[in-house]
């Protein structure tokens, strides 16, 4: 008869974590040695009855993945996802602002007739790009004043971060209040000129 | 609403661009450290807590060590840093008053075997609380599902004396189990 075995290596061989020469012979071993055999089988019921123990512990969530670090090679995604946002909530910023600067020109009010107002608003409505002088010269006329932002939705905005975001040639510039969440919540439209 | 994601103080930042070997260690090892951390403790959030001040002392040792020698130290010290958690005992004390008044209290399906579940959790732990470092991290390391030569590295052992050091280890769970509780393993 071979040489018995130690515990050592019969119980990484319960494990199957042997070279497969050594996992063999050490099987063919066992079918000889009747005390290695033994010797086995109480390694191999112990071993079960800890890992039976041990999975008690499993009561705690599953470690699935590290917190995620911002890879470097993402950046770039990141920035243009954020640029995205941001050009969006300057578009609707274009199309809505110019809406509230037209109803506010006092000469549409000293019209002779009441309803004068409404009047201009129509087309306004209906075609905002030429509009969108009108809005540019009166943000410049104005003084940048916190009433001057515009609301982009109803969410209650207690606490934010301003921003200030601007075209490639440097015309036009917004100021975006982004709240907690990372949203835009209001706009204005500021220039440099 | 201020809402307060984390504080870094100042002295305890790290320069982490110019550290690309932590990024490595720490993207191999984390998941493992907190997993192992995790099942002795039954807190993950503890076991973060515990495992993010590990990495930051691991940080600061790259002088003096290096390679596998880092690593060694690194799950040595997170698994004295749980073992000294586990033996506060304040965890456990919790867990008990929780499944003593809520569970019961509530009723609800299950209630006793969750209580029982807890109490052979409890035990589990204060056995390993109670052995010597090196076993009991051998042990939770296994019980995560590491391979012989992850726990060859993560021990700092060749990995031809896993097996000899894992039934040593096992022998010892199940002889200190068995004088504390009975026979009932």
């Amino acid at each position: 008869m071979k040489r018995c075995w130690p515990d050592g290596d019969l119980r990484a061989f319960r494990d199957g974590e042997l070279p497969r020469e050594r996992q063999e012979r050490i099987a063919g071993h066992l079918e000889a040695c009747g005390a290695c055999g033994a010797r086995y089988r109480e390694l191999s019921e112990r071993a079960a009855r800890v890992s039976t123990l041990m999975a008690m512990l499993q009561e705690t969530a599953p470690t699935s993945a590290i917190p995620i670090l911002p890879a470097r090679a993402h950046h770039g995604r990141q920035w243009a996802v954020a640029a995205l946002s941001l050009a969006a909530a300057m578009a609707v910023g274009f199309v809505v602002l110019p809406k509230r600067d037209m109803v506010r020109p006092t000469p549409v009010a000293k019209a002779p007739a009441p309803v004068a107002p409404v009047v201009p608003v129509a087309p306004v409505e209906t075609a905002a790009v030429p509009a969108r002088p009108v809005a540019r010269h009166a943000a410049t006329r104005r003084p940048a004043l916190r009433e001057d932002f515009l609301r982009l939705d109803d969410e209650p905005l207690e606490t934010g971060t301003v921003v200030r975001i601007g075209a490639e040639n440097g015309d036009v510039q917004a100021d975006l209040i982004l709240g907690p969440d990372g949203r835009a919540h209001a706009i204005r439209i500021v220039s440099n000129r | 609403m201020d809402i307060v994601i984390g504080v870094v103080q100042p002295a305890e930042e790290i320069a982490l661009d110019q550290v690309p070997w932590f990024d490595a260690l720490f993207h191999a090892h984390y998941p493992r450290v907190v997993g192992m951390l995790g099942r002795l403790m039954g807190d993950r959030g503890q076991a973060e807590e515990i495992a993010a001040d590990v990495f930051c002392k691991l940080a600061r040792q790259r002088a003096e060590r290096d390679g596998d020698g880092l690593t060694a130290w690194l799950y040595r010290v997170a698994i004295n840093a749980g073992l000294d958690a586990v033996r506060s005992n304040t965890g456990r004390k919790w867990r008990e008053e929780a499944a003593g008044s809520g569970s019961l209290r509530t009723a609800a399906p299950g209630a006793l075997d969750q209580l029982l579940q807890q109490e052979r959790c409890a035990r589990v732990q204060d056995v390993l609380a109670a052995m010597k470092p090196r076993d009991a991290q051998l042990l939770l390391l296994r019980a995560t599902g590491c391979a012989y030569r992850e726990l060859a590295q993560a021990l700092g052992i060749q990995a031809g004396s896993v097996g000899t050091l894992l039934a040593r280890a096992e022998a010892e769970f199940e002889r200190r189990y068995r004088s504390r509780y009975g026979d009932d393993v």
